[in-house]
């Protein structure tokens, strides 16, 4: 247990430092899928592995601010679908400060994510999803279909394997929520007739 | 009620970071917030020293108030295969109904190369020959100092992108130069008929 609980966090260090190399950013921040579906991602993984070292008062401390989750998951969404905007990754390329300001702003949805999903009822993740996955299908199908370039600094090439990764992401986890949605009882269900 | 405090302030601060990055939910992407800039600040045409298909080096900011037209700018490049087949192709039609309408003396067209290294005035002489351009009606031209390039394609809201074969990628439009010099108006390459009536309608 204690030893998880040391190596998420510094997992989660060495993500976000090897994230943050000057080298690693422009490589991944110079393909727009790459930005948008590596560089995203691996930002929330490293928030949600440094969230792992928190001790288990800070933890009650702050879930008196996020009953059930709430709290942290509409954070979470709405860090989610702001970064999704055009112009908001456009910037995060012309504005170092922008770009600073996503890096927090991730780590922090994937911190809140940590916190908030094992506590997040059926109702609330479904909240959650059912707000990320359209819009992350909304956007990825504006990429494929646009007939210009949507973000100046990409390239249209660039724009479409964007958006059909966006879409292919929301459909996956999509079927992988229907599948959570419908298996876990009957799993929780065994383990409770075994134990009877 | 902690939870509902902390909710409400995330939904509020994220409402204000997409207010302002959308421009009071105005517009999604960059070439949109462009546009709209443009239209609201008007910014002046920027001292520069640009060269025509013919050799000639003019100042760009006195050569629009000596005119005294109005100017419909479009940037390009000679090799290129694709928006500037578009680009120069609604000129020629704008060419076309500028003479048609005998506007000749109150709207000038100027096609901007943005690759000085490759587009030299013969370069462009050729080109325009290939569009069938009337000197009169239709300049093409390059910046005489390639490091002045940077300014005047900010100036105009133009973002150009080497693409991975050679070529660059850019963002078409037509921009709109007042006879003060002032850029006004930002539009697509498809809907300039009726601006063109609009402009030197109310003039």
């Amino acid at each position: 247990m204690n030893g998880t609980r040391k190596a998420g966090p510094r997992a989660g260090l060495i993500l976000l430092l090897v994230l943050a190399i000057p080298a690693v950013r422009s490589m991944m921040e110079g393909d727009m899928a790459l930005h948008m579906l590596l560089q995203f991602p691996l930002l929330l993984l490293a928030g949600w592995l440094l969230t792992q070292g928190l001790t288990e008062q800070t933890r009650a401390e702050l879930r008196k601010w996020n009953h059930a989750g709430i709290a942290g998951l509409l954070m979470a969404s709405l860090v989610l679908m702001f970064w999704m905007i055009p112009r908001a990754l456009d910037m995060a390329l012309s504005d170092s400060t922008v770009e600073l300001l996503k890096f927090i702003t991730l780590l922090m949805a994937g911190a809140t994510l940590e916190l908030s999903w094992q506590s997040a009822g059926l109702i609330v993740r479904g909240f959650f999803l059912g707000n990320v996955l359209p819009m992350m299908m909304v956007v990825g199908w504006l990429y494929v279909e646009a007939p210009v370039r949507i973000c100046s600094a990409y390239l249209t090439d660039d724009q479409l394997r964007a958006g059909s990764g966006l879409l292919a992401l929301a459909i996956a986890g999509s079927v992988v929520w229907l599948l959570a949605f419908f298996c876990p009882p009957i799993r929780s269900k065994e383990i409770h007739d075994e134990n009877q | 009620m902690r939870t509902a405090a902390a909710s409400v302030i995330f939904l509020v601060l994220g409402i204000w970071a997409t207010c302002a990055i959308t421009g009071g939910f105005e517009l999604l992407t960059t070439e949109q917030a462009r546009r709209l800039d443009i239209s609201r600040k008007q910014p002046a045409v920027p001292e520069i020293r640009l060269i025509d298909q013919s050799g000639q080096a003019f100042h760009f900011g006195a050569w629009v108030r000596e005119e005294n037209k109005f100017l419909i700018v479009d940037f390009i490049y000679t090799n290129c295969q694709s928006l500037c087949r578009a680009l120069g192709s609604e000129f020629q039609q704008l060419q076309q109904r500028i003479v048609e309408r005998g506007l000749q003396s109150r709207v000038h067209l100027l096609s901007v190369s943005f690759d000085p290294a490759h587009d030299n005035p013969a370069v462009l002489q050729q080109y325009a020959g290939h569009m069938q351009a009337m000197p009169d009606v239709w300049t093409f031209a390059t910046v005489g100092d390639a490091r002045e390039l940077d300014a005047l394609l900010r100036t105009f809201g133009v973002t150009v992108i080497p693409d991975r074969m050679g070529g660059f990628q850019h963002n078409a439009a037509l921009i709109w130069v007042a006879p003060s010099g002032k850029l006004v108006r930002v539009t697509d390459f498809d809907s300039s008929d009726s601006l063109l009536d609009e402009l030197t309608g109310s003039n």
